[in-house]
């Protein structure tokens, strides 16, 4: 083994970056894990009256999130100050109107007068709640590694930061898709 | 102002600011001062305000948003009390965190056991003060010493060292990690504020649906302990896998970063189970909902709970049985016995410890689960006897020094050995019908944990003292502890097994006149106890700064944290060490560990 | 060699005098109830069975490792003014030890599987099967905060207590007992959401069940001795989960008597509860 294996130079402590956020977006794939066995022992199958296009739109969103996060991390690696500027903002825009979609899902929800406490109601706030709760902290990463694009040029060897933000995006854009699938349809 | 006092004033500022903002608009407040909900989110504000107060601001959210990266550590020992990068500092941080976790909930289990020496009240007002007082004592002993001592501090101080690394990979994250662990005890503590728990450290439901709002700082004062040791689950994990040194290959992994590195992998997945579960229940009261009540389902809580509950367990013992194989090649100069079938009890037992938890629930759960069950608890047992395995094949024909370490270790194996055969009859289900629930199981897990993990740890200490501050403790009085505290120990707890058999029953400072006398002897040998802790910990602290110079390998140790010299120097290795021979390989003829030569040819 | 003969030997010495120590104690007490210190019912007598058996072993177990550390700490220290050195040997592996170590540990762990947790398990379920319980005296039983309910459906009795008016159960010695365990509050209507998980615990009769709310338990069992609280206070009943402020004052007087006794006492439980009803003017409202 050669030294300079030993002391990262930026490529391999990307690797390992890069494997630390793997680690943790499979860690908490327990968490999705644990709310759909929790859905089945409360409400079985059932499916209350919720509004197919606000889900369908919802994870939709999520899921353009991330592809317009996938576009920034190349544009960043390519140094695109514009083009990555612009992407992020529309990633940014996608998943702060998916959860404008979820929250008047909630408003909707609850004006059918189904109760937060019946088997089905508590499953959808609980559920959508994690999901919310998730896409808060994407845009939030989303947006921070916008506002720090403008401040420090990402380039070839400095995009981490688009990476790790995009990366954390496409997780809760999956988790919105099984969210959607478990919730909705089943 | 040092950095904790800014992030307790603005922790402070910001909980009464959110709390005020949220009374204003939540409909449900029954008081003019706060609601479950006001006090929910004053405290995550108080919590993100906090950690920008220690150092977050500008070391982390600066430069998140592209500023500059402003934070410059105090010099000195007031570098201990601000956000830190240096894996050390942050590492006897966590040790001091836990340290104080360890004091505050050990002298509530003193006022436990005085209040056991009577059947009546003493100084508990209720019988619920006392309920509030074990789920105090338990909470805080699980999820900010059991589970922190040797992982955030141990590990985080040695295991970059133990595998020739500088750094970890997200130095940052550990920083901020540690600081959520007093902040973590601080809310356990500080529930009878909101009127305490009555439900002790599992918070079952329904019950703790109809509790006091003390139980909001439970599960608030968990979710900042288990985020804290995730993170440094996440951060260990990540930077065994990318930062070993060349030479330290898989196959020489020390025995300290295998432990951490399992419990690291359980802690992954098993913390973000009990955190989603812990704050379904938040929202279970908050909204109200009825997840776990008799309308929900109050069994699946159970399980929940002990899903991770019984991993927990594991977590808690595995990094001590790895200690123990650390240090006695050490000290009998003799090669490790059977390495990989040590590290193959390790990794079975994180494998099994997903498949045991409902051992907690023989009484409660169906026939049919009982024999599985059973089945897999028992099998348990033979993974985690390979560490004994390891352990007596690596002291026969040592050439053994039983100083303070040494001793310990050998405490610590006996009186695990008592409290895993212990388990022996509580994984049998008709034994199981009695003695669960009973001051057996007090007895039994206070073996694995004080008895295991605890001595483990001072073993640890005693053992690392010198690469910790380049001093020494004295062997004298080293082993007069040692001895104190177990004596003082076995005499405690051992008194448990009894009291169990006999009829006293969990969760009780109230109980039948015929259990009084063996009670009082009880709290006695507790007291005593305590009183050893307290000599340890005076020892320790006089070690560290007055005691004899040590030498730079004191042991004669192989493994990489004493190839740099003694007390670590700021960059642990200044010139990046390339292994070339195993860590436990002793003897006359043993080849050195490091490679002396040309390094493109290494290995 | 040698060292190991010596291992071997100390253990015998050692060994056999701790299981002679053990024997005794399993012996010891009323119906050589030993661990248990008082066992009056078939349930705990199968649980005590189980841990006398797995006593012996553990003891034999706890010996043999214990002799292995201690003669290794001493007879293979470095003395007082020795210098420390290398161990002679370096032996890193030798497949006997590990082969019979993990061998041996396999095989009795399975063997305390199969006995005693599964064939007592068989004990314990075959003691549940309602044919095998002809003729079994009923007794539902509530748990609320903080008390234990008992009703003897069979006899009329809906609630029955003591002279000061305490909750009591009273059973007859050898016949079965069909408890029919619920968590609720026959007195009052509250929501269900505030029912909590008790345990029913008899320490003398070496069992207890949970008590869930939203579910009804059935634990059968045979009290073997006739005894009461006053005669052992483990004869009790005695709430074993935590359920709140009360759980400590949760429990109940025990009483097992003879047939006639019982026979005795449902008349009484009668009179007095007509009586009760009577005072309250409320007799007729219920059937
Ligand atoms: C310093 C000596 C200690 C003493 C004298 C002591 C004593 C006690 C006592 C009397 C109980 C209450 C049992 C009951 O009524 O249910 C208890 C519970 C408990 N202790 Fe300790 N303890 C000590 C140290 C520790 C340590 C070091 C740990 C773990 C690191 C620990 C973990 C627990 C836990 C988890 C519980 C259960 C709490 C519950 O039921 O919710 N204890 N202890
Ligand atoms: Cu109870």
């Amino acid at each position: 083994m050669a030294l300079d294996t030993y002391d990262p130079s930026e490529e391999s402590s990307l690797a390992s970056r890069r494997g630390g956020l793997g680690i943790l977006l499979a860690a908490q794939a327990v968490i999705p894990v644990v709310l759909i066995s929790v859905r089945f022992l409360l409400a079985s199958e059932s499916v209350g009256p919720v509004n197919q296009v606000l889900g369908v739109l919802a994870a939709v969103l999520g899921l353009v999130a991330a592809y317009l996060g996938i576009q920034a991390r190349g544009a960043a690696s390519r140094g695109e100050r514009a083009g990555y500027d612009s992407l992020l903002g529309w990633a940014v825009a996608s998943a702060v109107l998916s959860i404008a979609l979820l929250i008047v899902q909630w408003i909707a929800f609850y004006g059918t007068g189904t109760s937060p406490g019946s088997p089905y109601g508590e499953v959808f706030y609980v559920m959508s709640g994690t999901w919310l709760m998730y896409l808060l902290i994407a845009a939030f990463v989303l947006f921070a590694a916008r506002v720090r694009g403008r401040r420090v040029a990402y380039g070839p060897d400095n995009y981490w930061d688009v990476e790790a933000a995009t990366l954390f995006m496409s997780f809760v854009s999956l988790v919105g898709v099984v969210t959607y699938l478990f919730l909705y349809l089943i | 102002m040092a950095p904790a006092m800014r992030g307790v004033l603005w922790g402070l500022v910001a909980f009464f600011v959110f709390n005020a903002a949220t009374l204003a608009v939540d409909p449900s407040a029954e008081s003019p001062y706060a609601s479950q909900v006001s006090v929910t989110v004053g405290w995550f504000a108080a919590m993100i305000a906090y950690l920008l107060g220690i150092g977050g601001l500008e070391a982390v959210a600066r430069p998140m948003f592209g500023l500059s990266d402003t934070w410059r550590e105090a010099p000195g020992w007031r570098r201990y009390f601000g956000f830190s990068t240096d894996h050390k500092v942050v590492g006897l941080q966590y040790m001091l965190a836990s340290a104080g976790g360890f004091l505050v909930a050990g002298l509530v289990a003193m006022a436990m056991r005085y209040q056991l020496m009577t059947p009546y009240l003493t100084i508990f007002g209720s019988t619920s003060d006392y309920l509030t007082a074990v789920g105090i004592h338990g909470t805080i002993m699980m999820f900010s010493v059991a589970t922190v001592f040797m992982v955030g501090g141990l590990g985080n101080y040695l295991v970059p060292l133990m595998i020739g690394t500088n750094r970890t990979v997200f130095p940052k994250l550990s920083g901020l990690s540690v600081w959520l662990v007093p902040f973590g005890i601080l809310t356990v503590a500080l529930s009878p504020l909101l009127g305490g728990f009555t439900t002790g450290w599992r918070g079952y439901q329904p019950l703790a649906g109809s509790d006091t709002n003390g139980i909001l700082f439970y599960y608030l004062g968990i979710v900042a302990l288990t985020t804290s040791s995730f993170m440094v689950a996440l951060n260990l994990t990540t930077t065994i896998i990318f930062r070993r040194a060349p030479g330290v290959t898989w196959n020489r992994l020390p025995m300290f970063a295998w432990g951490i590195l399992t419990v690291s992998l359980l802690n992954l997945i098993w913390l973000p189970e009990i955190q989603i579960t812990y704050l379904m229940n938040l929202a279970e009261r908050l909204v109200p909902l009825n997840l776990f009540n008799a309308n929900g389902s109050p069994a699946m809580y159970l399980d929940l709970f002990w899903l991770f509950g019984h991993p927990e367990v594991y977590i808690v013992v595995v990094p001590a049985l790895a200690v123990w194989n650390e240090i006695l090649p050490v000290m009998g100069k003799k090669s490790l016995f059977a390495r990989p079938v040590a590290v193959l009890g390790l990794v079975f037992v994180m494998l099994l410890s997903g498949l045991v938890w409902a051992h907690h629930m023989f009484t409660n759960i169906r026939a049919t689960e009982q024999l599985p069950f059973s089945f897999f608890t028992e099998m348990i047992s033979i993974p985690t006897g390979f560490a004994y395995l390891a352990a007596i094949g690596t002291l026969w024909r040592s050439r053994l020094q039983v100083n303070t370490p040494t001793l310990l270790v050998l405490m610590s194996m006996f009186n695990f050995l008592i409290g895993g055969l212990t388990g022996l009859f509580l994984a049998d289900v008709p034994i199981n019908y009695q003695i669960h629930n009973t001051f057996w199981v007090v007895g039994h897990f206070h073996y694995t944990i004080i008895g295991g993990m605890v001595f483990s740890s001072l073993a640890a200490m005693y053992y690392w003292l010198p690469k910790f501050s380049g001093r020494m403790f004295n062997e004298f009085w080293g082993k007069f502890g040692a001895i104190w505290i177990f004596i003082a120990f076995n005499a405690t707890f051992g008194n448990f097994f009894v009291l169990g058999l006999r009829g006293m029953n969990r969760w009780v400072p109230v109980y039948p006149g015929y259990l009084v006398p063996e009670n009082v002897w009880t709290s006695i040998a507790a007291f005593v106890l305590g009183a050893g802790f307290l000599f340890h910990a005076a020892h320790l602290w006089w070690a560290w700064y007055r005691g004899e110079k040590a030498d730079e390998n004191p042991w004669g140790a192989r493994t990489l944290e004493w190839q740099t010299s003694s007390p670590t120097p700021e960059v642990n290795f200044s010139r990046p060490p390339i292994v070339a021979a195993n860590f436990y390989s002793y003897g006359d003829d043993a080849p050195p560990v490091l490679w002396a030569g040309d390094a493109s040819h290494a290995d | 060699m040698g060292d190991l003969v010596a291992v071997f030997v100390i253990w015998l010495v050692a060994g056999g005098l701790a299981e002679w120590a053990t024997v005794s104690w399993i012996n010891s007490g009323p119906w050589d109830s030993g661990p248990y210190f008082y066992v009056a019912s078939n349930l705990g007598t199968v649980g005590l069975h189980a841990f006398d058996f797995l006593l012996e072993f553990a003891v034999a177990i706890f010996m043999l490792v214990v002799v292995m550390i201690a003669y290794s700490a001493v007879r293979f220290r470095v003395r007082r003014g020795e210098r420390p050195s290398q161990a002679p040997s370096q032996s890193r592996y030798n497949g006997t030890f590990v082969g019979v170590w993990i061998v041996g540990s396999i095989v009795l762990n399975l063997l305390f599987w199969i006995h005693p947790t599964a064939s007592g398990l068989e004990a314990v379920y075959a003691a549940q099967l309602p044919q095998n319980n002809k003729n079994a005296l009923i007794v539902d039983v509530a748990a609320r905060q903080w008390e234990w309910i008992f009703s003897y459906p069979q006899y009329g009795i809906q609630q029955a207590v003591n002279n000061q008016g305490f909750d009591a159960l009273w059973l007859p010695v050898n016949r079965p007992v069909e408890f029919v365990l619920k968590s609720y509050d026959p007195a009052h209507n509250y929501e269900n959401i505030d029912y909590v998980i008790h345990s029913f615990w008899i320490p003398a009769f070496g069992v207890k069940e949970d008590v869930v709310p939203g579910q009804t338990r059935y634990l059968y069992l045979i009290p073997t001795h006739i005894t009461s609280t006053k005669t052992n206070e483990m004869v009790r009943v005695q709430c074993a989960e935590v359920c709140g402020g009360g759980h400590p004052y949760m429990e109940a007087d025990v009483h097992v008597v003879t047939p006639q006794a019982f026979a005795a006492w449902v008349q009484h439980q009668k009179h007095l509860q007509a009586s009760i009803l009577n005072l309250e003017g409320i007799v007729g409202d219920e059937s």
